[in-house]
């Protein structure tokens, strides 16, 4: 079993990292971290911060389109190339195929944000000669939220074709990082619409958990047991929601 | 020893922008005996491929059931009835990412190889299916036929029981049909049952030893070539040289060519009379050859039954 999440996970890892297309995000990223060393200059006395706020943005906002772009492909892909029927046919349960899709993707993404923060690192240290440890901890933060959003779209790509799967993730990704928002408007808002926005603030995953961007830019401390919380909530949404796909999936005629 | 047996299985599934549901299946019975070749005969549209899916778990019947080696999964196959199991796409995709040899060894451990023994067995089956010196090539850059090879051998990647081989020989040039056709029958060779699914009726009158007859999602028969085709004589063709066309009074030629003169004869007394007719003409005999009823003839007559008002 161990070993076919694995081979399933790797081969999904090879067909992204041989997509010409995760090149292109990664050299955007790179661009655009270099371009916050230009903006920098605008700025007297707060280059360093500028170099730090705008390079954990680009590096949040492309690991998060790596996830959205080839987890909404995930299984719509294999199942529309029919890829899927001669690993099916084989002593794979379907469970275990959504599970090794996932890491493979998962893979990626490590890969993908490690490689970005080599980078990113390298800058800050070039402009400010030290690295604080809590901007460890905020790319360590953007890995969970990534767990979360490839979780996302795996649901999504488990019974949607990638434009609807892709419109559904990015919609929960904005509304997910505005789920506070909805929880004081719910308390303003009189009963029956209350409890309904209420609802979308419970369902939808609170990714402004994994943003602590503002305290790394303003060096404000963050204890140790946020990052426990972060760790543990990513950990549960991304089950819940590999458990909905994998119930979706499991009872799916695959035409 | 029954491998397969598919029990009444119906199947309906949802088309167009309405999602209308067409039945596809309407109570397919058939059963599949240890290390025969059967071939799961159909016109295009029959229900062939939906079968195969409900056989691997890729659909699941609306009503009764599919039992591969004496087990009945819920609802697909269990796994270890697909430990057992090959099976050949129709129009194999496989990843374009992946090289030939990426693509065994990626198969041969979803089945639990590893290591040496699984590069080693890789090797042996690109090589058994005339893919020795492509296995480092993206299969992107593979040829219909050459996919088609590798689906062969990724098929057997598990020495498997039985091998499913969904219309396998579609699309692929005389050589390359001939290629699989060997490749078919080593895998019998192997002592594997074979179940095929064709509308090519001349490949499957060469390989099978049973055929099942599907027709609007209806099993129509289910027979041996022999109980269908036999010995039985349809007709004798005959051929007379050194005669007029009107030489023989009572006998009209079907076609000339030259002094030759052909004849449709109904049976073998009638091929007696015509002898004696010639030699007493004066010609001498050119040819008589018995015409037997091919699986064409049968599937022609019996599709076209079916579709006819």
């Amino acid at each position: 079993m161990i070993d076919a999440a694995y081979s399933i996970a790797v081969n999904t890892f090879k067909e992204a990292v041989r997509d010409r297309i995760l090149a292109v995000f990664f050299v955007f990223a790179i661009l655009l971290m270099a371009s916050s060393t230009i903006l920098s200059w605008l700025t007297v006395g707060s280059e360093l911060k500028i170099v730090t706020d705008v390079g954990l943005a680009a590096e949040a906002f492309f690991a998060t389109l790596i996830a959205v772009f080839v987890g909404i492909n995930l299984v719509h892909k294999e199942v529309d190339k029919r890829t899927i029927y001669a690993v099916l046919a084989k002593p794979v349960p379907r469970w275990l195929f959504i599970v090794g899709k996932y890491l493979g993707l998962m893979a990626v993404l490590l890969v993908s944000i490690g490689l970005m923060s080599v980078f990113y690192l390298g800058l800050v240290w070039w402009k400010g000669g030290v690295l604080p440890l809590h901007l460890l901890g905020a790319l360590a933060l953007s890995v969970l939220e990534v767990s979360v959003i490839t979780a996302v779209a795996i649901v999504f790509s488990s019974f949607a074709p990638p434009i609807e799967a892709a419109i559904f993730t990015v919609g929960i990704w904005a509304i997910g990082h505005m789920s506070t928002g909805f929880a004081s408007l719910a308390a303003r808002l009189p009963n029956a619409v209350g409890r309904g926005i209420g609802l979308i603030y419970y369902v939808v995953p609170d990714l402004e958990t994994f943003n602590i961007r503002a305290q790394v830019v303003h060096d404000m401390p963050v204890a140790p047991a946020y990052y426990l919380m972060a760790l543990a909530y990513a950990a549960a949404y991304t089950t819940a929601m590999l458990a909905l796909s994998v119930l979706i999936f499991r009872r799916r005629d695959l035409k | 020893m029954t491998i397969l047996r598919f029990e009444n299985v119906q199947k309906s599934l949802p088309f167009g922008f309405w999602l209308r549901k067409k039945e596809i299946l309407r109570g397919v019975s058939l059963s599949v005996q240890q290390g025969e070749i059967y071939g799961f005969l159909g016109p295009n549209g029959a229900g062939k491929t939906t079968s195969i899916k409900c056989l691997l778990g890729l659909l699941y019947p609306d009503a009764g059931w599919v039992e591969l080696f004496g087990e009945r999964g819920d609802p697909g196959p269990t796994l270890a009835a697909r430990r057992r199991l090959g099976y050949l796409p129709e129009q194999p995709y496989f990843y374009p990412h992946l090289k030939g040899r990426e693509l065994l060894e990626y198969f041969g451990r979803l089945f639990g190889q590893r290591g040496a023994p699984l590069r080693k067995k890789a090797a042996e089956l690109l090589e058994e299916v005339g893919l020795a010196g492509e296995g480092e090539k993206l299969l992107g850059q593979y040829s219909k036929g050459m996919l088609q090879r590798l689906g062969v051998a990724q098929a057997l990647i598990n020495d498997p029981d039985l091998v499913v081989f969904d219309e396998p020989m579609t699309g692929l040039d005389p050589i390359g049909r001939r290629h699989v056709k060997e490749l078919i029958m080593a895998v019998k060779e192997r002592g594997a049952t074979v179940f095929f699914s064709s509308h090519i009726l001349s490949d499957a009158e060469a390989l099978c030893d049973r055929v099942g007859l599907l027709v609007g999602g209806q099993l129509r028969l289910e027979a041996t070539l022999d109980d269908l085709l036999g010995e039985r004589v349809d007709y004798w063709q005959a051929a007379c040289e050194g005669l007029s066309p009107d030489a023989l009074p009572g006998y009209t030629p079907r076609a000339t060519q030259g002094n030759i003169c052909f004849y449709h004869l109904d049976d073998d007394q009638a091929v007696d009379r015509w002898v004696d007719a010639v030699r007493k003409a004066g010609g001498s005999i050119y040819r008589v050859t018995p015409q037997r009823a091919t699986l064409e003839d049968y599937f022609v007559a019996t599709v076209g039954e079916q579709r006819s008002p």
